[in-house]
């Protein structure tokens, strides 16, 4: 039979994510600087790759008449 | 790291004596606090005024990094903001902590000035800074009030109305 969630169960799970999650941010918080550049040049290589490919994408729409 | 190497660039320049200082802000400013966040370019704020702004600029150039999107150096982006362009920058250079990255030291902006910057853009992402900032990190309100103030005349109504706005919605 298939389980019927509660909003108590909702409200249990959620409790339980948010905490989870803020554990982990606080870890990330507390790591050493050089650490979070290293994570942040990760980040930031994406970003500018994701940039320029919709970039990319637009002068092609545009190109084409879209 | 790429984000080293461009701010090891300015770090050459003031040791050359080519521009007097500079400060980190945004996202890299924002890791040192919190934790890492995506973004596109790295925000040197300048102590430059106009003419020392386009010498800058002339210089980078010269040694090869073009403009796209913010000058390119290292591969990385890099939004210089001078700081003939608002008062308060000058401040906020100066007053800016001295943090070690690999083997320099570098100025990067201390929550309060940093949350003013943010005050003065203020898009949403930079209410998730400020709101993150006041949770995580030891903010000196009284001080935060003085530098708007101080730094911002004319606008410091409206951005200490933003400010308590956020205040408010911490609480």
């Amino acid at each position: 039979m298939k389980r019927v969630y509660s909003s108590k169960d909702f409200t249990k799970f959620w409790k339980k994510k948010t905490e989870a999650d803020e554990r982990r941010r606080l870890k990330d918080i507390r790591l050493p600087f050089s650490r979070k550049l290293e994570i942040l040049d990760e980040l930031m290589e994406e970003a500018i790759f994701l940039s320029e490919l919709k970039r990319a994408e637009k002068s092609s729409m545009s190109r084409e008449g879209v | 790291m790429r984000i080293i190497k461009a701010l090891k660039v300015f770090d050459d320049l003031k040791k050359k004596g080519v521009i007097r200082d500079y400060a980190v802000g945004g996202a890299v400013a924002m890791t040192y606090y919190v934790e890492p966040r995506a973004t596109r370019d790295v925000d040197i704020f300048l102590l430059a005024d106009y003419e020392e702004h386009k010498l800058t600029w002339d210089i980078l150039d010269k040694l090869g990094y073009k403009y796209k999107e913010g000058i390119v150096i290292e591969d990385i982006p890099v939004d210089i903001v001078p700081s003939f362009q608002h008062p308060f920058y000058s401040e906020a250079i100066r007053k800016s902590k001295k943090v070690r990255m690999d083997n320099i030291l570098v100025k990067i902006f201390t929550p309060e000035y940093l949350i003013a910057t943010k005050l003065l853009v203020f898009r949403g992402k930079d209410r998730i800074d400020i709101f993150d900032l006041f949770r995580y990190v030891k903010v000196n309100l009284p001080k935060l009030e003085t530098i708007l103030h101080g730094g911002f005349k004319g606008e410091a109504g409206l951005l200490l109305k933003r400010l308590h706005k956020i205040l408010e919605e911490e609480d």
